[in-house]
């Protein structure tokens, strides 16, 4: 299987989001912050339900907010 | 540290003060002779009972105080709160646990078969379920802080 990083830009999204807090976020996705936290600092892919949780808070497309970088 | 790292440390050193405790205990027994003939594998039993009941009633303890110091300090606590970061963790950490359970299991297979008694046989498959204990939390904590 190809390796690869996955990033993301949650924090931005959060930004344009009005700010909202990583604690709000995991709220609404249904995780801890931590897990937010992980997630932000790609200490943690998240699954891809999770995922499509995610971008369907910030109303954008899943591309939008993760993106696969290839090694 | 996040609460749920602190946890994890928390009850690894759980694990290993409880540990030392039945340690030194057992070390009495032996020098008291209380172990040796028939009847040491009662005691044994008993020792390990007691051990159960001992790491049951800490953890009751640990937990207890975590609540009242996260409602006292108004901090953050994930106390039975899970979602799928905390389950693939633990996971991955029972793995390896099982790992150490079965290398306990091993050695005191090979401990009977050199004909060492059973209670050497059964503190050495506690032994491997104690490491057992200790590294999850461990591979948890690392986890934790270096990401899954």
């Amino acid at each position: 299987m190809a390796k690869g990083r996955i990033s993301n830009t949650i924090r931005r999204m959060r930004f344009d989001a009005g700010e909202m807090t990583q604690k709000d976020l995991a709220e609404r996705v249904g995780v801890t912050r931590q897990t937010i936290v992980a997630i932000e600092a790609a200490k943690y892919s998240p699954t891809l339900e999770l995922a499509f949780q995610i971008a369907h808070v910030f109303d954008r497309p899943l591309s939008d907010v993760f993106q696969w970088e290839p090694d | 540290m996040s609460w749920l790292e602190g946890a994890t440390l928390v009850q690894a050193l759980r694990a290993v003060a409880i540990y030392l405790w039945y340690l030194s205990r057992q070390r009495d027994l032996w020098a008291s002779g209380a172990l040796d003939g028939p009847q040491g594998l009662t005691v044994l039993g008993w020792e390990i009972l007691l051990l159960i009941i001992v790491t049951i009633v800490v953890g009751m303890l640990i937990q207890l105080v975590a609540v009242i110091i996260s409602t006292a300090t108004g901090q953050e606590s994930c106390a039975g709160i899970e979602d799928e970061r905390d389950r693939l963790i633990e996971a991955r950490a029972m793995v390896k646990g099982f790992g150490m359970v079965g290398f306990g299991f091993l050695a005191a297979v090979l401990a009977l078969w050199q004909g060492w008694g059973a209670i050497w046989a059964m503190n050495l498959l506690l032994a491997g379920m104690v490491a057992s204990d200790i590294l999850v939390n461990l591979v948890k904590f690392l986890r934790y802080v270096r990401g899954v």
